[in-house]
């Protein structure tokens, strides 16, 4: 390739990059004003090392499952009970932590069960037709109420210390936690962009129907994404219960809200069809630093909500506005 | 693209301009409530905000939500220490949940000081708690004193409890067992609230009243369904006393009407109090007292009118933010 066809390659490569992505290079803009921003408004501590290491530790968590929500949006799905997953494998976990005091029998607790919760959502949504917010609103209840019933309401703690290693400790000062959100992102976008698995998401997205016709075994690929999200909920409750070293029934309530925040924040269309998981980190990263950023600089709790639920819609609301305008 | 740039833009400087511009203060009080949704919590957050006030410091207070969720509260907690605050005071969402935050204070240098609930392990400047089976003693001890007067110590007592799995819970429990059985009155009866509504509350003290025909009274270890069992009794026209533990202005109202036989009320404003002046003694480099106990208001119809009751309910109950 001559110098001149590498340059036109790469800038007709960047076109198509930024007419596939326009929505996500916008929200990373506005990410970057807004941490420009913050960084004079709750200076000196926003933009501080230790202070961004917090706000990455907050967000694992919601990082890890957005992935698993991503890929079910793009299916036109949804999950609304990955916080109850989440509560009840973390908390299954945890009591075989204090039972036993093995780490790797925990840890294999909490995936297994976080995995065949998404089983029972997949099952439900791809073989018997139910709409997913209706089986996912149901598991939400169940697994939720489970968490209850085998905890009695308490709360565990006392585990071993080395458990404590990937929701705290770092190789070479970085977490744990943050090279595994990294490495199940590029994973994540790997599979969602080079594989036949992902295309078949984004088409059953985009016209389950004719994916059908065409022959393909449309119930399958409706399964999987339940299934990888309740395994990556899975995870994400031992870096959670890792973190605090101690599981409680309460834990994740809030993070069905997060996860699907994030997601569409980040450009993902909730009618299927379109959307990326760099869209989604670009929400979590927003998300999490809004709230930070409100903390750092003493507003009252009660506004918080108002603050953060505003960012969603101005965030939707550019969105809906750009495609209005190409629609015209 | 510009356009709505400039929007997100406007909307971030909003946001922005929302935000309480501290002015800069000598020291920093972080308080992290559990869930402000419950007025218990908003009562002690105003007696801290009040205390700093009225002792004139040179501090500012900022109070975090955890909204009744572990991770939040270590959320904020971090949050709190990278401003560099100088004491955190935490009301833990549960007792499992507080060893993380006293960790990342320790390790930040931070003094921490809890208030109420306590903790399983961790270190800590001091500890502000209510003790609760001195309290629970002292309104049952009122219950047998009028139970013996109107010769009921044949009937049998119940209990509607919170988390028998909860130490304040068990302390509550024992309280009052010991103090109704010294006059003769067996407990037969207890049920664990587990949505803390008046509905449930309600549905229980109807059960209870049902399985027991000639039940005396009720004990009920906390405000809001303590209001559910005062009702349920009403309706059934029975006259069966009823005990509380914890209040909200309407229980303060039901004991002057007669409904509510008497209540052992803590005082959550009282506890932020106690909290900023252990703050205050850090600061000044002054021993700490570890456990600073914070007694219950034992509220009855005798006392109510009284104004020295009206006045303490005001100002360490359920103050207003100045």
């Amino acid at each position: 390739m001559k110098d001149g066809e590498k340059l036109n390659f790469i800038r007709e490569n960047f076109r198509w990059g930024f007419k596939n992505y326009t929505t996500e290079f916008s929200m990373l803009v506005i990410f970057i004003v807004f941490f420009a921003i913050m960084s004079f408004a709750a200076a000196p501590y926003f933009s501080r090392v230790n202070n961004i290491l917090n706000v990455i530790s907050q967000i694992a968590v919601t990082a890890i499952i957005a992935i698993g929500q991503t890929y079910v949006i793009i299916t036109a799905g949804i999950d609304l009970s990955v916080g109850s997953i989440l509560a009840l494998s973390g908390m299954l976990g945890g009591m075989t932590l204090f039972y036993q005091q093995n780490i790797f029998v925990a840890m294999a607790v909490a995936i297994l069960t976080a995995a065949a919760a998404g089983l029972f959502n997949g099952l439900l949504v791809g073989v018997a037709k139910i709409p997913a917010f209706i089986v996912t609103l149901g598991t939400m209840g169940i697994a939720s109420s489970l968490t209850y019933v085998i905890s009695n309401g308490n709360s565990y703690a006392q585990f071993p210390k080395v458990y404590s290693a990937l929701g705290n400790d770092a190789l070479f000062g970085v977490p744990y936690y943050l090279i595994l959100v990294i490495l199940l992102f590029v994973i994540g976008s790997f599979v969602l962009v080079k594989t036949k698995l992902g295309r078949m998401l984004y088409a059953i997205g985009s016209n389950e129907e004719a994916v059908r016709l065409s022959g393909v075994n449309v119930k399958l690929y409706i399964v999987l994404p339940y299934v990888i999200t309740g395994f990556l909920t899975g995870i994400a409750a031992i870096v959670n219960s890792s973190r605090l070293m101690a599981v409680d029934p309460t834990m994740g309530k809030d993070l069905q809200m997060d996860t699907l925040a994030a997601v569409v924040i980040g450009g993902t269309s909730l009618a299927g069809g379109r959307g990326s998981l760099f869209g989604t980190a670009i929400g979590v990263l927003l998300i999490g630093f809004l709230r930070n950023s409100l903390n750092l600089l003493g507003v009252n709790p009660f506004w918080q909500g108002t603050a953060v639920g505003g960012v969603i819609i101005v965030a939707v609301l550019a969105e809906r506005l750009r495609t209005l305008r190409q629609e015209r | 693209m510009k356009k709505y740039l400039s929007v997100s833009v406007l909307c971030l400087l909003l946001i922005v301009a929302t935000a309480v511009c501290s002015a800069a203060a000598t020291k920093k009080i972080a308080y992290l409530a559990p869930g402000l949704d419950l007025p218990f919590w908003r009562y002690l957050a105003n007696g801290i905000e009040n205390h700093v006030k009225d002792l004139g410091l040179d501090a500012t207070v900022q109070v975090y939500d955890s909204k009744n969720d572990s991770s939040i509260q270590l959320q904020n907690a971090q949050d709190a220490i990278v401003k560099q605050v100088d004491v955190i005071i935490i009301s833990p969402t549960d007792s499992s949940s507080c060893p993380a935050v006293l960790n990342a204070a320790e390790k930040a240098g931070i003094p921490a000081i809890i208030a109420d609930v306590g903790t399983d392990s961790g270190k800590y400047a001091a500890f502000v708690i209510t003790p609760n089976e001195a309290g629970a003693k002292e309104v049952a001890d009122y219950l047998a004193k009028t139970m013996v007067e109107k010769k009921m110590t044949d009937r049998p007592a119940a209990q509607v409890t919170i988390s028998l799995a909860r130490n304040n819970g068990k302390a509550r429990s024992k309280g009052f067992t010991e103090a109704v059985e010294a006059v003769g009155v067996k407990v037969v009866d207890v049920r664990q609230l587990e949505k803390y509504t008046r509905a449930e509350a309600e549905g229980f003290a109807q059960d209870l009243m049902t399985a027991h025909q000639n039940l005396g009274a009720i004990f009920c270890h906390t405000d809001e369904p303590t209001l559910g069992v005062v009702k349920a009794v009403q309706s059934a026209g029975k006259d069966v006393l009823v005990i509380g533990f914890d209040a909200t202005p309407e229980t303060i109202d039901a004991v002057r009407d007669g409904t509510l036989l008497a209540v052992a009320v803590q005082q959550p404003a009282f506890m932020g109090v106690k909290a900023v002046d252990a703050a205050v003694a850090i600061f000044e480099g002054k021993d700490v007292s570890e456990q600073v106990d914070v007694p219950t208001l034992l509220v009855t119809k005798d006392n109510i009118n009284d104004k020295s009751i009206a006045d303490q309910l005001a100002a360490n109950v359920f103050p207003d933010k100045k």
